[in-house]
């Protein structure tokens, strides 16, 4: 390897150098959980300002593992700036905890461990072996299942994050046995010689199970039906900026990986391959928001609603070269930002050890707290893709990316979902815009709203001070707007950057 | 004429400053949240008139001419046109022409009314209620004027999302169900008609290498026969929801019922229009093969709407609900009137869009005061009225009348030139059609029968209309009557429209 080598990984190697010294501040900050939280934004800001130093020598392959191009930093951009928020976003949340069951601990591996798993999301983003593949997906399991259970004084995150450690392991697994496999039929750990396998036409039985095989890997990871089982328990019960991160980061990766991996020849080439994934996508779409339609409780429908997304995004992936990179990377930026600032909302109004779960516990939040209810609105608007928001934007390059007669089956798929979804998202959106009670509303409605107005009076809160929390929801609400009024210079950079895709 | 001091922009620009504005004034001084919606929607008319008047003077607009031939922006009154996504094809491009003028017209008067309406009965988030108010202004206008089919696409969905909210949380005890049953309906349309746009986007892109949405420029792409029909049912779905036709109605009973009365107002006399216009402006320009092929099953489900509406107006014991069915029923002849594919048939169907929109938007203002008076929309409680409140009900027998079809109001043009229009192609559907009006004529005169005549029941104390009242609902019926007696005067801006389309002029070979 040379220096240059190391200027196109710096980005890695500093959120690996950071994660090392968030460990080393935490243990001596005592009960401080300030300090590594800060050290922790440091790294992760310089290893976004590394990105820069990295484009400067961009591409370029690294030792035959790593492939440090466009796509790879426009993905590790995001990956680094999402880590950024979800850490500003577990400051308050995380803090409380760790100050009670406090046996001198600051709560600092907290920040080491989303350093180590936004490295190997990062990792992943760029794999272009088998090795940083296994590599980077396993550096992202390890650090979720323990940020997962991370609050040890709950069973129910302990149980959540066994449930997880138990479906990676095994998910791994599967994708070990088809790395060996893929091993086997074309004697190279290189993606691209498999994909290559594949694209040579009529492909033996071993790419075939290889393939398969990792499937399963894979689609654990997306969370992609029929591998979703995990989501709902695990977003339920995993402190709400971890599902965060799970919601967005492990997903992204894996997705820029898919679309990595297809790149060269595309899915089509691929035999069933296409109709496999076809299939995945339109199961993801229909189960994902099916199964949120009679949720309560806000973090279970986000989890169904993601497992929707993953079913929109696998229709760019599949949707071929020239296609699905900057539709992938426009979704995913979309996705995350949307996600983010409902999560952030989420968090934000956590008080102590209680979760803001249930959906009546957001009744009438709109006349309580209405900067946080109008953000969760928004990303709410966003994530069932209406107009003005990024949602809306993203919806329409993937139904413009599905160009072939096949795609446009998936496409009205897509519209008949986003139908269905909207009737969620609303649910959320119309029970923080109600009245306190259904009688307090008429009441308000006789009496001139003064009644109305008292009530919501004796049940407010005196709002928090603009925490760090709200700097997130501040920062995913702009994103989401300014992606969905103006996209032209975005789309037009992603563009640029996935070029050779 | 000189529009270079003016854009049309302005339309969609004024209700988003009074948003602004009104969202800066808060809930604490609604009088002046009340003032600012008003007059917003005052500028917007005035801009509107004086188009109009300037228009007039010109040869008649040819505005459809220069439409279907693609050409350049001189057949529009305005073209104004920026960049939006242009690596996408994507830009803002508004335009306007007769038809749009006329709706644009339409909207500016009833967005008045839906303030006027609102002025005393809504008390509740005041600051709220007229920013959602405001923000479908701007997606109406947004909507009448587009001429980017994605602009077009993002406005249609766009002023959903302010409606919802009107309904959801201003509306009647049911709201919940009906914002929802409302939203959902419009949604599975609206993105259906979306996913269209950008295959008809992709089909030219990949035909000709130019990707635009630009309607000008997507007019004539070829496509085979059942690309075509397929498109054409993506945008019809949209419009089918919104207008209603008849299978597709089932949200709107709920909706106009529950709605607010502002809310009712727009959703009766501008968001049906939104549906009528995008047929007459982008489905039968841009796929006349397969329009010409779906006619006949429009036609039909135009006279069930007709006659199912008036069936079940009959029927209804809540006054404003039974208002919301003869809606179903007067729309289906705006469906028959486009899809007779005549002149005559379209400028009917023009007509009786705008008589609707005044007439109905009257009516639903007119009930809404009536409810806030005595408390109550349940005809077996009110009755009695004229002696009680004689200025209301004269008002009230006048709209009545309109619905039934008297000559001299709008109405009455609007039905009549829709008829004849249909009448050669489409005997048997124009006689069942014309039974419809039977049934106008007992609904309409049960529900006025009911509640202004016969015995005053003692329990309701009502108050009659003030100045300010009769005063708006003077002005809208004074445009009903002026749509009935002078309909040349709106049929000069359209003079070309049914050439443009190439359709039969309908009149006697």
């Amino acid at each position: 390897m040379s220096s240059v080598d190391f200027l196109a990984l710096s980005p890695l190697v500093l959120a690996a150098g950071g994660s090392i010294v968030v460990l080393l501040v935490s243990a001596f900050a005592g009960k401080r959980p300030a300090a590594p939280f800060a050290v922790a934004l440091v790294v992760l800001a310089l290893a976004l300002a590394a990105i820069g130093l990295a484009w400067s020598e961009a591409p370029r392959a690294v030792a035959g593992l790593v492939e440090i191009d466009g796509f790879t930093l426009f993905a590790q951009a995001l990956i680094f700036a999402t880590a950024f928020l979800v850490a500003l976003v577990s400051y308050r949340y995380m803090a409380p905890r760790s100050g009670e069951d406090s046996d001198g601990e600051s709560g600092g591996e907290y920040y080491f461990l989303l350093l180590l798993a936004s490295l190997g999301a990062s990792v992943l983003a760029a794999a272009t072996s088998f090795v940083t593949l296994f590599l980077g997906l396993e550096l992202l399991s390890v650090s979720l299942f323990s940020l997962i259970a991370f609050r040890r004084e709950k069973t129910i995150g302990a149980q959540a994050g066994f449930m997880y450690l138990i479906l990676a392991g095994a998910s791994s697994a599967f994708l070990l046995f088809g790395m060996a496999l893929a091993f086997m039929a074309t004697g190279s750990l290189k993606t691209a010689d498999l994909a290559a396998a594949l694209a040579a036409g009529s492909p033996d039985v071993l790419v075939l199970a290889s393939l398969g095989l990792m499937t399963v890997g894979i689609g654990f990871k997306l969370a992609a039906v029929p591998f979703h089982f995990w989501t709902p328990e695990v977003y339920d019960a995993a402190p709400t900026p971890v599902t965060a991160f799970i919601a967005t980061v492990s997903k992204g990766a894996m997705a820029v990986f898919l679309v990595r991996f297809f790149a060269p020849s595309g899915l089509a080439s691929a035999g069933a391959y296409p109709w496999i994934f076809a299939a995945v996508a339109a199961l993801s779409m229909f189960a994902g928001n099916l199964l949120a339609l009679r949720e309560q409780r806000i973090k279970r429908i986000l989890a169904y609603s993601s497992i929707a997304h993953i079913g929109y995004l696998l229709i760019a992936i599949i949707a071929g070269p020239g296609r699905a990179a900057p539709t992938v990377a426009f979704y995913l930026i979309a996705y995350f930002a949307s996600s983010l600032g409902a999560f952030a909302a989420i968090s934000a109004l956590a008080e102590g050890d209680g979760e803001c779960d249930d959906l009546e516990s957001y009744r009438a939040l709109a006349s309580r707290r209405p900067g946080l209810a109008a953000g969760l609105a928004l990303s709410m608007l966003s994530l069932a893709g209406l107009p003005l928001t990024a949602g809306f934007m993203g919806k329409f390059l993937i139904f413009r990316a599905g160009e072939g007669a096949f795609l446009w089956v998936l496409a009205v798929l897509l519209a008949v979902n986003s139908t269905i979804s909207i009737y969620y998202y609303l649910k959320v959106v119309s029970i923080m815009y109600s009245p306190a009670s259904e009688a307090g509303a008429a009441a308000g409605e006789a009496s001139g709203g003064a009644s109305a107005e008292a009530s919501g009076a004796t049940l407010s809160r005196p709002a928090r001070a603009f925490g760090p929390a709200a700097l997130a929801i501040v920062v995913a609400v702009v994103v989401v707007i300014a992606l969905g009024v103006f996209p032209g210079p975005l789309i037009d950079l992603i563009r640029s950057l996935t070029a050779g895709y | 004429m000189n529009h270079s001091l003016f854009s049309l922009s302005l339309f969609i620009l004024v209700p988003i400053l009074s948003a602004i504005l009104i969202l800066a004034a808060g809930d604490r001084r609604p009088l002046l949240v009340r003032w600012i919606s008003l007059l917003a929607n005052f500028v917007n008319l005035v801009l509107a008139l004086v188009l109009w008047l300037l228009g007039a003077g010109a040869p008649p607009a040819g505005s459809a001419a220069g439409l279907a031939s693609g050409s350049a922006s001189g057949a529009w009154l305005a073209v104004e046109s920026h960049a939006w996504i242009p690596s996408l094809g994507v830009s803002f491009t508004l335009g306007l022409d007769g038809l749009s003028l006329l709706f644009v017209i339409l909207t500016a008067l009833m967005g008045a009314a839906a303030v006027l309406a609102s002025w005393k009965s809504l008390k509740r988030k005041v600051a709220l209620f007229h920013l959602a108010l405001a923000l479908v202004m701007a997606g109406i206008y947004g909507v009448f004027l587009s001429v980017d089919l994605f602009l077009f696409a993002f406005m249609w969905e766009l002023m959903l999302i302010p409606m919802y909210f009107l309904v959801d949380v201003w509306g009647g005890p049911g709201r919940h169900k009906a914002s929802v049953k409302f939203f959902l309906f419009s949604q599975a349309g609206g993105i259906l008609m979306f996913v269209a746009v950008v295959a008809l986007y992709v089909l030219h892109g990949r035909a000709t290498g130019v990707y635009s949405f630009d309607y000008r420029v997507l007019l004539g792409t070829a496509f085979g026969p059942a690309a075509g029909m397929l498109l054409m049912l993506g945008f019809f779905a949209a419009f089918a929801v919104k207008l209603p036709v008849f299978p597709l109605h089932a949200w709107l009973p709920d909706t106009y019922t529950e709605a607010p009365t502002g809310g009712s107002v727009l959703l009766a006399a501008l968001l049906s229009k939104t549906a009528g216009y995008g047929m007459i402006r982008f489905l039968l320009p841009l796929f006349p093969d397969a329009v010409r092929g779906f006619a006949p099953i429009a036609v039909w489900l135009g006279v069930a709407g007709i006659v199912y509406g008036g069936f079940m107006a009959f029927a209804q014991k809540d006054l404003k609900r039974l208002v919301s069915y003869t809606s179903v029923s007067h729309l289906g002849f705006v469906l028959v009137g486009i899809f007779t594919l005549t002149a005559q048939g379209l400028d009917g169907a023009v007509i009786q869009m705008l008589s609707h929109g005044i007439g109905t938007g009257a009516l639903f203002v007119l009930v809404g005061w009536l409810e806030e008076r005595s408390g109550t929309r349940d005809l077996d409680r009110l009755g009695g009225l004229w002696s009680k409140a004689p200025r209301m009900g004269a008002f009230g027998l006048v709209l009545t009348l309109g619905l039934v079809g008297l000559p001299g109001l709008g109405n009455f043009i609007g039905e009549f030139l829709v008829l004849s229009g249909s009448f050669h192609a489409y005997l048997a559907a124009t006689i069942v059609a014309g039974f419809g009006l039977v049934v106008a004529m007992v609904y309409a005169l049960r529900m006025f029968q009911l509640s202004f005549h016969g015995s005053p029941s003692g329990a309701l104390t009502v108050s009659d209309l003030g100045a300010p009242q009769v005063l708006l609902l003077g002005v809208l019926v004074a445009a009903l009557v002026y749509l009935g007696l002078f309909p040349q005067e709106v049929l000069k801006l359209l003079a070309t429209l049914g050439a443009s389309l190439g359709l039969t002029p309908g009149v006697m070979p």
